[in-house]
């Protein structure tokens, strides 16, 4: 076990090496000129020469990537590099980088946890309602339901709501704000749709597999109730996969907080990136997805390791190496159809 | 023993079996009333939308008739063509530029069936290519296409078609290009999985026995496992398509005004959410049933074609 | 499920309540702080260093933070801010040729960090904005030739001009290159930009002292309210300076927030709901539903002039001739004249100022290049002028004429004219681009042909275009001029801007560049006068430009607040420390 948790670490590195350069290269690519940005319009022509070669931008792209992650040395423009979790202070807001993503970032991870929370919190219970009655009515409405939340513009449905809730019935406020508890209510039901569709989704067909298992016919024979059958034996089983995906949704939602940031006018480190990126700001964009990103892995790493923990077929399975345990195959085969 | 194996009725037979196949899968998919209301659904919006010029001019949906803004559904307005003054009746009113909404919502049903089909092919192309490489070539290149999709993986899709537009410029082709790029990681992983889950399996050692080509043994079954989790993939990928289409539209980035796209008509109808509701609702739900239809169709044909999902 | 169904209507009608009871005194102040004002901004501010960041959004916040030597009231005339009184010719404060202000400073004032406001800090301030490689307010004041200290609380402010046109490429990076460069003249708007926001004064040893961080984290000045803190690029707070040398008595509000909103439909939600006190950038659409919750709406005229231009250099539209700038005043007409001629009268603004969603009445349509109530604005055109053929309902717009124009164009190039050849460039603000698609949508309508494409940019890369005059046959943008002056609205047309992106028709008539210095360098009115009249009956004869709306200033205010009158400007902005508070 510890053998695979290492090698999935060490296979890190060469993923986050990727998405900087990935990133780094985008950036390079984009017709944008820091040295106006930070000069503004009316420098001469060699003031800007100047300034670029101050920040180093005439190096060749191989110097500049490596200046990216490893730092450039220079009195005034210099920083230590994003493996230092260093890169200099924003051409746009003249702040330092690093600082402005790890003040905005804790914003955006109560959301994300608000979104997951609410996801969870009606997604598992409507999905084993769902599994329970396969095909009947309830079970068409809460899919449709559940799709319905999956397909609708997130953005739509944020305006959609604040013209309910925050013009129509004054109940909730239209901007959101950390410090303001109730005003967190919109972002959060807004973010939330998309993964309770999944969560939902997920265990209808996590615990439909699951009943289809011989112990749980065995459960039945004994006598068992129903209710009990469901609770103590399959319900338990089902939601492993399900945790999962939640623990990969709490990536998305990290990631993918952006629209709803924006609408709501939320501190979160989405507003940050896409302010960033409309601005050409290089530095704070290259930090903040980085950063992103790199969390992103990691969570991803932590999930896929502790699946691997608690669930003890595919301790088993990984350990001799060959042969999947149904329930991982399964959960693999919707794992990758759900990935957005 | 090649008992099977008379070369006349072998294609009559496949054709035959896949008949059956057919019947099969289509009886399993129409017990489900909702994929099959959402199939009839999605068959109606394309031919509309392939039909849009014969509903609604171009040339009429993408001019201003200031004069007729906000007007709301089911009332007539004055319109002017070359000369000529008509009365129209707009059917789901008027946007803010007195263009005819329904027109609007026809055309862009155009646009965001090709957006969807589009870049869905190309994802499927590209990523079934990559997945076949890295599944049957394996070690080098299973390595580096799957670190490949780690990363790719990594960045969140929004921020990457974000970024990928910003670099490239503003371009319909470029907006194609931002969106597959985020599907083709699921169909690497889904051409790759079944090519190694094939190549495993017990009865391509069985077929070789008897003495089958290696490769056409293979191929054939690996597009048996193929077909059904790429189809599945594929429709709700559509529906997804559109969706992303419509939040880059919504940034600013994609298809811009005055051409209708489903996605800038609700950035442009943002403001009126107060004063003209119905600019903002009705390219809002044309999206939601579109999407809706595509993920209730998809989510029925994996019902359909699961194996293991009996009845 | 019949309690749900209970708690369901309750809370509805919860709601209902409150709705209606927020109609009645104004929306609800939602639970915040009543001593607090929440301050809407369009955008996310730049670092709060006067001498550098002019854009609107942080000039809101500075203002209240650094005061300038002078101010002008609502009624267009100086006061005395850090300065002890206005300085004219009567008073000696003036030098009789006009070219040298001393200004005596008023004692005793002092920073929030408790430094002395002395000439140092003046003399600083200026130097910074002149000579600081990143200050973009450099050519608003570069009349200034040199700031001498003539004790510890009176400066003394040379005007001058270039010695020789050739000098304008020439950088300017200290005073002894002013010196070398320049030669005393009489400067027209003198107090106007003494009295603009750009030239707030700062405290020398702080700004020295905090290096990178100054205007981010640590911002220092004199004025009615002192800088706390800017936890995010949305938020920035201040409170009441209790020392201030105004009074803090007279200081409305304790605290006051600035927050950024940059979607307009968003600003109009927030108002109504009552969780913010404050903003401009509302969008126009639906004032009676605003004032129906009880949002009050103030509008002016304001200084926002919209208009567009044509690329001199265009072989489209321009007045290019065997390569080169054709325009001495009486040039060859060009079939590209013609086609300019053509769009020009195919354009009207005047529905864009109806449109519910652009202007929404706040405008009125524009005949000139220049702000009404400026000096030097064309109030009653000669008879022979172009700015005579102007009309009220449908400004310059004329389809015949336009036709005609386009009908004799030659057939070679009538043949070049493919759909869509006419590139027109805007900023990526929706109110720019809504306004480039109508230009669009009105030229194909009366000359037949979809010849413009719109092509919608970030800002900054639009200037940058304007610069070297390629890539771009029209613009559509507007122009602000915070001095009230007419001196900084003639940028648009000068010569000397060509290659700052500024002038973006590439625009260089002598006559009209004559006028400007004429303008500029004097200090009687009358002659001021006269010199811009005869610029504008130029510009709008050789028609580089069309100037379209005159942009009234609107806010939306909460009813708590009081004394409007006296704290909201044309400029859209705003005295905050004059705003109080009614309940």
């Amino acid at each position: 076990m510890l053998k695979y948790a290492a090698r999935r670490v060490l296979m890190l590195v060469p993923v986050l090496l990727g998405v900087t350069f990935i990133v780094f290269s985008l950036m390079y690519l984009t017709p944008s000129d820091p040295a106006q940005i930070v000069l503004g319009s009316n420098a001469t022509p060699a003031a800007y020469a100047q300034m670029r070669a101050d920040m180093g931008l005439d190096r060749p792209f191989l110097a500049q990537y490596l200046h990216f992650l490893f730092g450039y040395k220079h009195p005034e423009f210099g920083y230590r590099g994003l493996a230092f979790g260093d890169l200099g202070r924003s051409y746009v807001t003249n702040r330092i980088v690093f600082e402005l993503i790890l003040s905005s970032f804790p914003n955006t991870v109560i959301l994300a946890i608000g979104a997951l929370a609410l996801a969870l919190a009606v997604g598992v219970p409507v999905g084993v309602i769902s599994a329970t009655r396969p095909y009947s009515t309830v079970d068409m409405a809460f899919t449709v339901l559940a799709l319905l939340g999956a397909s609708m513009p997130v953005f739509w449905f944020a305006m959609v709501l604040i013209y309910f809730f925050a013009n129509r019935l004054g109940m909730l406020p239209a901007m959101a704000n950390p410090s303001n508890a109730l005003s967190l209510a919109l972002p959060i039901v807004t973010l939330s749709m998309n993964s309770m569709a999944i969560i939902m989704r997920m265990t209808r067909s996590s615990m439909l597999e699951v009943m289809r298992q011989d112990y749980i016919r065995t459960a039945r024979v004994k006598g068992l109730g129903e209710r009990l059958v469901v609770r103590k034996h399959a319900l338990r089983n089902a939601l492993i996969p399900v945790i999962t995906v939640a623990g990969l949704q709490f990536g998305h939602l990290l990631g993918g907080a952006v629209l709803t940031e924006k609408i709501f006018s939320y501190p979160g480190i989405g507003s940050i990136m896409v302010d960033a990126i409309y601005q050409k700001d290089t530095p704070q964009i290259l930090g903040s997805v980085c950063f992103v990103a790199i969390i992103f892995t990691l969570v991803n790493l932590f999930v896929d390791i502790m699946y691997g923990l608690i669930d003890p077929r595919i301790k088993t399975a990984v350990q001799s190496g060959r042969k999947k345990a149904p329930g991982k195959e399964l959960a693999d085969a919707l794992k990758r159809l759900f990935r957005k | 023993m090649r008992s099977s194996a008379s070369s006349g009725s072998k294609p009559l037979r496949a054709l035959a079996r896949a008949g059956r196949n057919l019947g099969q899968f289509w009886r399993r998919f129409s017990r489900n009333k909702l994929a099959t209301a959402s199939l009839a659904v999605v068959l109606v919006f394309a031919s509309v939308a392939a039909l849009a010029d014969a509903f609604f001019d171009y040339g009429f949906v993408t001019s201003n008739q200031l004069d007729n803004a906000f007007l709301k559904p089911l009332e007539s307005g004055t319109v002017y063509e070359g000369e000529a003054e008509l009365e129209h009746r707009y059917l789901l009113g008027a946007d803010n530029y007195g263009r005819d909404i329904l027109g609007r919502i026809v055309h862009g049903a155009r646009v965001s069936m090709v957006i969807g089909f589009v870049t869905v092919a190309m994802a499927l192309v590209s990523g079934g290519a990559l997945g076949a490489l890295a599944g049957y070539k394996g070690k080098a290149f299973d390595t580096i296409i799957m670190r490949a999709t780690d990363i790719l993986l990594s960045i969140p899709t929004i921020l990457l078609s974000i970024a990928i537009v910003a670099a490239l410029g503003n371009s319909f082709f470029n907006l194609l290009i931002a969106i597959s790029a985020s599907m083709v990681p699921g169909y690497i992983r889904i051409v790759r999985a079944s090519i190694i889950t094939v190549k495993d399996q017990e009865f391509v050692e069985a077929a070789r026995c008897i003495g089958a080509s290696d490769s056409r043994i293979v191929f054939k079954h690996i597009l048996v496992n193929i077909a059904s989790p790429l189809i599945v993939q594929s429709t709700l990928n559509v529906g997804s398509s559109i969706l992303w289409a419509s939040s880059l539209s919504f940034l600013g980035l994609g298809i811009l005004p005055p051409k209708p796209e489903w996605g800038n008509m609700l950035s442009e109808a943002r403001e009126f959410i107060q004063y003209a509701p119905h600019t903002l609702f009705a390219p809002g739900l044309a999206i939601v049933v579109t999407v809706l239809a595509y993920n209730l169709i998809g989510d029925g044909l994996r019902d359909a074609l699961d194996p293991k999902l009996k009845r | 499920m019949k309690r749900s169904i209970a708690l369901i209507a309750a809370l509805a009608a919860l709601g209902a309540q409150s709705a209606l009871a927020a109609g009645a005194k104004g929306p609800a102040l939602k639970g915040r702080d009543p001593d607090t004002l929440m301050f809407v901004l369009g955008g996310p501010c730049q670092p709060l260093d006067p001498s550098i960041y002019t854009t609107l959004n942080e000039a809101q916040v500075m203002r209240e933070i650094n005061e300038p030597l002078f101010g002008m009231g609502i009624d267009d005339k100086f006061f005395p801010v850090l300065a002890e009184r206005i300085p004219t010719v009567e008073n000696g404060g003036v030098s009789k040729d006009g070219t040298v202000y001393t200004i005596a400073l008023k004692k005793g004032i002092k920073f929030h960090n408790g430094n002395d406001f002395t000439a140092d800090d003046a003399i600083f301030s200026f130097n910074r904005i002149l000579h600081h490689p990143k200050s973009s307010a450099k050519s608003m004041f570069s009349a200034i030739m040199a700031v001498d200290k003539v004790d510890e609380h009176t400066i003394r402010i040379h005007f001058g001009k270039l010695k020789s046109a050739e000098l304008a490429t020439v950088a300017m990076t200290s005073w002894a290159d002013r010196a070398k460069n320049m030669t005393p003249a009489p400067y027209g708007p003198a107090l106007n930009i003494l009295a603009h926001f750009c030239s707030g004064m700062e405290d020398s040893q702080t700004v020295e002292a905090a290096g990178a961080d100054y205007g981010t984290k640590i911002v220092v000045g004199t004025g009615p309210y002192k800088f706390v803190s800017w936890p995010n690029p949305q938020e920035i707070n201040v409170e009441r300076n209790e020392a201030w040398w105004g009074g803090a008595s007279t200081i409305g509000f304790k605290k006051v927030q600035f927050k950024t909103i940059s979607e307009q439909p968003q600003v109009n939600n927030v108002l109504m709901t009552g969780e913010v006190d404050i903003a401009f950038n509302l969008s126009k659409l639906d004032f009676s539903q605003m004032e129906r919750s009880g949002v009050v709406i103030t509008s002016m005229p304001g200084v926002m002039i919209w208009y567009g231009s044509f690329n001199m250099n265009s072989p489209l539209v321009g007045q290019l001739r065997d390569g080169k700038l054709d325009l001495t005043g009486k040039y060859e007409t060009l079939d590209s004249t013609n086609l300019r001629n053509a769009i020009f009268h195919s354009i009207n603004p005047v529905p864009f100022i109806r449109q519910v969603d652009l202007f929404n009445g706040a405008g009125v349509p524009a005949n000139q290049m220049m702000q009404p109530g400026f000096v030097g604005y064309v109030d009653a055109p000669a008879a022979d002028s172009p700015i005579a053929q102007f009309k009220e309902k449908s400004w310059y717009f004329d389809r015949a004429k336009a036709r005609a124009y386009f009908d004799k164009l030659s057939p070679a190039f009538k043949a070049k004219l493919a759909p869509e050849c006419v590139v027109l460039a805007t900023g990526n603000i929706t109110d720019r681009v809504k306004i480039a698609n109508n230009i669009k949508d009105q030229v194909k309508t009366t000359l037949g042909v979809d010849l413009v494409k719109v092509v919608p940019m970030v800002g900054s890369q639009v200037t940058q275009m304007g610069k070297k005059g390629e890539g771009y046959d029209m613009i559509v943008t507007g122009w602000y001029t915070p001095t009230m002056d007419p001196d900084y609205t003639c940028i648009i047309f000068n010569g000397e801007s060509i290659g700052t992106g500024m002038n973006s028709a590439l625009y260089n008539n002598d006559l009209v560049n004559e006028s400007i210095q004429k303008g500029r360098y004097s200090i009687d009115q009358k002659a001021r006068a006269a010199a811009y009249v005869a610029a504008q009956n130029q510009l709008m004869a050789d028609k580089p430009y069309f100037p379209m709306v005159n942009e009234k200033a609107i806010f939306g205010t909460h009813p708590r607040l009081g004394n409007l009158e006296a704290a909201l400007f044309k400029t859209k902005l705003v005295d905050v420390h004059k705003l109080t508070r009614k309940f």
